[in-house]
């Protein structure tokens, strides 16, 4: 405690500068004075007197020095002279200081915002009260990865088994999308089916109203009740309080609004449609059209969320959750349970999806390192060229004394400072990036999050010492009397390599950039025309007309009048109804045999399926490679017909004749008709999978989804274009029924490659940054060698050296530099493009001309970089430069 | 810094807080010749030693000072003991005469008084 207060003081006094000088003064006065009367008394002369009490006092210097250091904290006090220093030098030169913090700024700032973006997808946590105790509980299965659910009745024998929560809740945060009715008419939006208790859970409290009480969520189908996310309620009812207690359509239902949800709050599941509406799981049946009774342990499963109990830590949960599962299936061997348990805290968006993203997140998160990588070789360079120039300050400050230790604090200081401003300035620039990633990650939260901030400091501070470190040490060497005698030329010029080293690092990161850069253009520009044909062209609209419990007569009567308006309308070359839109990989898990084939099916060759009409293909736009595609002689009754792809024709008949053969796949036996192309979208890693088009119209009738498509429309010219007409014309046949996902192939291969195109947009902004800071580099560089060698080249030209031999000697320099650059980075490329190869499309991770097209142009803007330093040196008069030494 | 200083600084923060607490408050001149004169003339205090201990003490809060009049109608800063200084004095005198009484049992020490 006495220690903490002494400190304090002490702080205190360093960082206000409050050293008491006077006290100080008063101090040794009166000591002396006092000694100099006792001397007095003693029956000295005065002068003697005085003479012996001052010499009794010893050295004023060193009481004044221990009296200092007591008062405040020497280390910090001359951190903060440092500091002082460094402040006037970098407010004198104000072109150098802006230049250093611009560049470290757009290096930081694009790693902040990388950080940032990793942040929202790995960690960040649920905007609710204690939000590191809310856990996912989820079971494991040995067949497929990931955590799943529990059905309904599993999750309440654990809610009433588990001591390890203090509250367990169970959601369905991605349910069917729920039609709610709004005074601007119905809209699709996102909704949840919660247990009551999943509010109270999470410790919210509503904006308005109330939310669910637990009888509310007993009985099935009898409270029709429902809250309203903050967000929606603003949007869609002008924020009206009068909306609670009034009734909105939900699915056709009716339901009473009771609350509406706190403002940040969008549901638990990060990264997805932010939830608009909840309703209990009493409710359910109102929005699952697919499961009769969705409570049941017969349908899918609902996800559950704990609170984990005051007592219990998440790693001692698993093993009670695990024990009550194996009761579970002793008392209900016929439920569908997983091997294990896995308990997670609600960290970022969902686990498979953290998965998928965490390769292009490591992409540009490592490309974003590069850049700052760059920034800060650039910023070496910069100090290391001014620490040259101030040799002789330098040279003179260790000559009267200080020492080396001292001088390179001091320059570090420097470089920190440096970066300390850049990090500030860069939280503009990251702030700018992020806004840029939302548009590839619409819903993610993606803001300056204070850990952010703190983070991308620290990073600031290492960078700065980083940068500083290596010119701090060359600018300080000791070798004093050769820089002070020979001033700025001559023997005691520091060899380049380091200078030119840094040049080349910067070459070689900013050539892997936009190599890396011109990989990604090429993919993002296959995966649009690398199937031969313009997906712009192509319209998809979502039919769901089970949504609205259509029969499944009425709902296809539906379909066919859809597509008859569809291709009747001006503009429209063919439309079809599909299973799943043309860009979704069709995931091979259906056994395909030949007939005759006896063997275990479980072994079978396993090809992928999808339900498409007549005319789909040429709805694409694509070509039949042998036989036909579907036509209206393949009707419900008539003869089970199939459409292969070659990858599936190749492996049954590697010889071809494959229309007309026979094929069992799944349960169906079907003949094929037709053979197309492997009509797929696959990376570099990828192969096409054995694909079979089934027909739409020969389906299974009794599943409930066969109502509904996805229909692809084929237009004459922009697609996107044509969407609100299609939309008119499809809404007329019945109004009822909902149009959702209205967009362009080519805007749905956006939207599903969205990683491609963050990353090729950001790679090649990090690129073009990379080049114009290494090509300011490289001029800063030659620029200054040239100024360092004007007596050199002078003699060269008095001594009869044409200008050309001249300028030739700062060109050749230059393009040394540069050339050997870009082969380290060229080489780095190579070797860096398997580790993004799932972001490759259509295109070969040492695809030469993606590659070389960067550097190329890199290597034009070096040679104008370098020609304006070589001028200057052949543009020398050798009479003018040689007298001004 | 070193070690010895450390250990002469925490003995004189001692000698000053007992000299404060036996003779009301002094100023620092007068501090210094007491301590000397007590510790019987065979200790020389240099004020450069003196002043950063008064000057710790009271960031400590164990003494605290004002300027006023001395003899001779000087002015003078005096330096005078505070409550938390002197629990400090009695706490520290209480580990010193421990420590004391322990050293001195050593000293004691014969071959033939161990069994």
């Amino acid at each position: 405690m006495r220690r903490l207060r002494q400190w304090l003081t002490r702080l205190t006094a360093s960082i206000t500068r409050r050293h008491d000088d006077t006290r100080l003064r008063e101090e040794i006065d009166d000591y002396v004075a006092l000694d100099t009367e006792a001397n007095l008394r003693r029956g000295l002369p005065p002068a003697e007197a005085r003479r012996r009490a001052l010499l009794a006092f010893g050295s004023i210097a060193t009481f004044t020095e221990n009296y200092r250091d007591q008062q405040g904290v020497p280390a910090l006090d001359h951190l903060l002279q440092d500091v002082r220093i460094a402040f006037r030098r970098m407010w004198k030169t104000p072109g150098f200081t802006i230049a250093a913090i611009a560049t470290l700024a757009l290096g930081l700032g694009l790693t902040n915002a990388v950080m940032g973006l990793a942040y929202s997808i790995f960690l960040k946590r649920l905007p609710v009260d204690d939000a590191a105790r809310v856990v996912f509980v989820e079971q494991t299965r040995i067949d497929r990865p990931g955590g799943w659910g529990y059905s309904y009745p599993d999750y309440v024998y654990l809610r009433e088994h588990t001591r390890s929560f203090s509250e367990l809740a169970a959601h369905n945060s991605t349910a069917p999308p729920m039609i709610v009715g709004t005074p601007a008419g119905p809209v699709g939006v996102s909704g949840a089916v919660v247990t009551a208790n999943y509010f109270t859970l999470l410790r919210l409290t509503p904006r308005a109203g109330r939310f669910f009480s637990a009888d509310e969520d007993r009985i099935p189908g009898r409270d029709a009740v429902a809250i309203l996310s903050y967000d929606f309620w603003r949007t869609r009812f002008a924020e009206d309080p009068h909306v609670l207690g009034t009734t909105v359509r939900i699915n056709g239902t009716p339901f009473t609004v009771i609350g509406i949800a706190p403002e940040h709050f969008h549901g638990i599941v990060a990264g997805l449609e932010p939830n608009a509406v909840w309703i209990p799981t009493a409710m359910y049946g109102a929005a699952s059209p697919y499961c009769d009774a969705p409570l049941s342990r017969a349908c899918g499963g609902v996800g559950v969320i704990g609170r984990l109990a005051e007592a219990t830590s998440i790693d001692q949960a698993p093993a009670e959750v695990t024990g009550r599962m194996r009761q579970l299936k002793e008392a209900y061997p016929e439920a569908n349970l997983g091997n294990g348990v896995l308990i997670r805290p609600v960290r970022g968006i969902r686990m498979l999806e953290q998965a998928a993203n965490a390769p292009v997140v490591a992409l540009l998160a490592g490309a974003a390192g590069l850049v700052l990588l760059v920034a800060s070789a650039n910023v070496a360079g910069l100090l290391l060229a001014r620490g040259l120039r101030r040799r002789k300050e330098i040279a003179v400050r260790l000559a009267i004394g200080a020492s080396r230790g001292r001088l390179i604090r001091l320059l570090l200081v420097e470089s920190v400072m440096l970066a300390a401003a850049g990090s500030v300035a860069g939280s503009l620039i990251a702030v700018w990036a992020m806004g840029v990633l939302r548009a590839y990650f619409p819903n993610l939260e993606l803001s300056m999050d204070p850990w952010i901030a703190l983070m991308g400091f620290a990073v600031a501070l290492s960078t700065g010492v980083a940068t500083g470190i290596a010119p701090a040490f060359q600018s300080t060497r000791p070798d004093l009397a050769l820089a002070m005698k020979e001033g700025s030329s001559g023997a005691a010029r520091p060899r380049s390599i380091v200078r030119d080293g840094l040049i080349v690092v910067q070459v070689a990161l900013s050539v892997l950039l936009l190599g890396a850069g011109g990989l990604l253009v090429r993919s993002f520009f296959m995966l649009h025309r690398g199937q031969g044909f313009d997906p712009d062209r192509v319209a998809i609209v979502r039919l769901r007309p089970s949504l609205v419990g259509f029969t499944i007569d009425r709902a296809w009567t539906y379909q066919r009048e859809v597509i008859e308006r569809l291709e009747a309308l001006p503009g429209v070359l063919a439309a079809s109804p599909a299973s799943a839109p043309a860009s979704w990989r069709a995931q091979p898990v259906t056994p395909a045999r030949l007939p005759g084939d006896s063997s275990d099916p479980t072994h079978a060759y396993q090809v992928g399926t999808a339900l498409v009409g007549p005319r789909y293909f040429k709805a694409l736009g694509v070509d039949v490679v042998e036989g036909r595609e579907f036509d209206n002689r393949d009707s419900m009754n008539g003869p089970r017909v199939a459409i292969v792809n070659e990858a599936l024709a190749r492996h049954f008949w590697p010889n071809g004749g494959a229309v007309g053969r026979v094929i069992a796949v799944g349960p169906d036996r079907v003949e094929v008709v037709g053979v197309v192309k492997d009509l797929q979208w696959t990376s570099a890693l990828q192969q096409a999978a054995p694909v079979a088009y089934l027909n739409f119209w020969q389906q299974d009738r009794s599943n409930r989804v066969a109502q509904d498509s996805r229909t692809h429309i084929s237009v004459a010219a922009d697609a996107a274009g044509l969407l609100p007409e299609i939309q008119r014309t499809v809404g007329a046949i019945d109004p009822d029924v909902p149009i959702s996902e209205p967009g362009s192939l080519g805007a749905r291969l956006d939207a599903e490659f969205k990683d491609v195109r963050a990353a090729r947009t950001m790679l090649v902004t990090f690129g073009g940054l990379g080049l114009g800071l290494s090509m300011i580099g490289l001029y800063g560089a030659l620029a200054f060698a040239v100024g360092e060698r004007t007596r050199e080249i002078a003699i060269r030209l008095a001594l009869g050296a044409s200008r050309a031999d001249v300028g030739g000697l700062v060109f050749r320099r230059g393009m040394a530099i540069v050339l050997l650059g870009v082969f380290g980075g060229v080489a780095a490329c190579v070797i860096a493009g398997p580790f993004f190869a799932h972001l490759l499309y259509g295109v070969s991770p040492r695809d030469p001309l993606a590659i070389i097209a960067g550097p190329a142009v890199l290597i034009v803007i070096a040679a104008l970089a370098i020609s304006l330093p070589a001028r200057r040196a052949m543009k020398q008069d050798p009479i003018i430069a040689l007298r001004a030494e | 810094m070193k070690k010895s200083t450390d250990v002469h600084q925490g003995t004189l923060a001692l000698m000053v807080l007992k000299t404060l607490d036996v003779l009301g408050p002094l100023h620092g001149y007068g501090l210094a010749r007491r301590i000397e004169h007590i510790s019987g003339g065979g200790l020389t205090l240099n004020p450069g030693t003196l002043y950063p201990v008064l000057l710790r003490l009271e960031q400590e809060g164990a003494i605290a000072s004002e300027r006023g009049p001395s003899k001779n109608n000087r002015s003078a800063r005096f330096y005078r003991l505070t409550r938390a200084g002197r629990k400090q004095l009695e706490a520290e005198t209480r580990a010193w005469e421990q420590t004391t009484a322990q050293i001195a049992r050593f000293f004691a020490v014969k071959a033939e008084d161990l069994p």
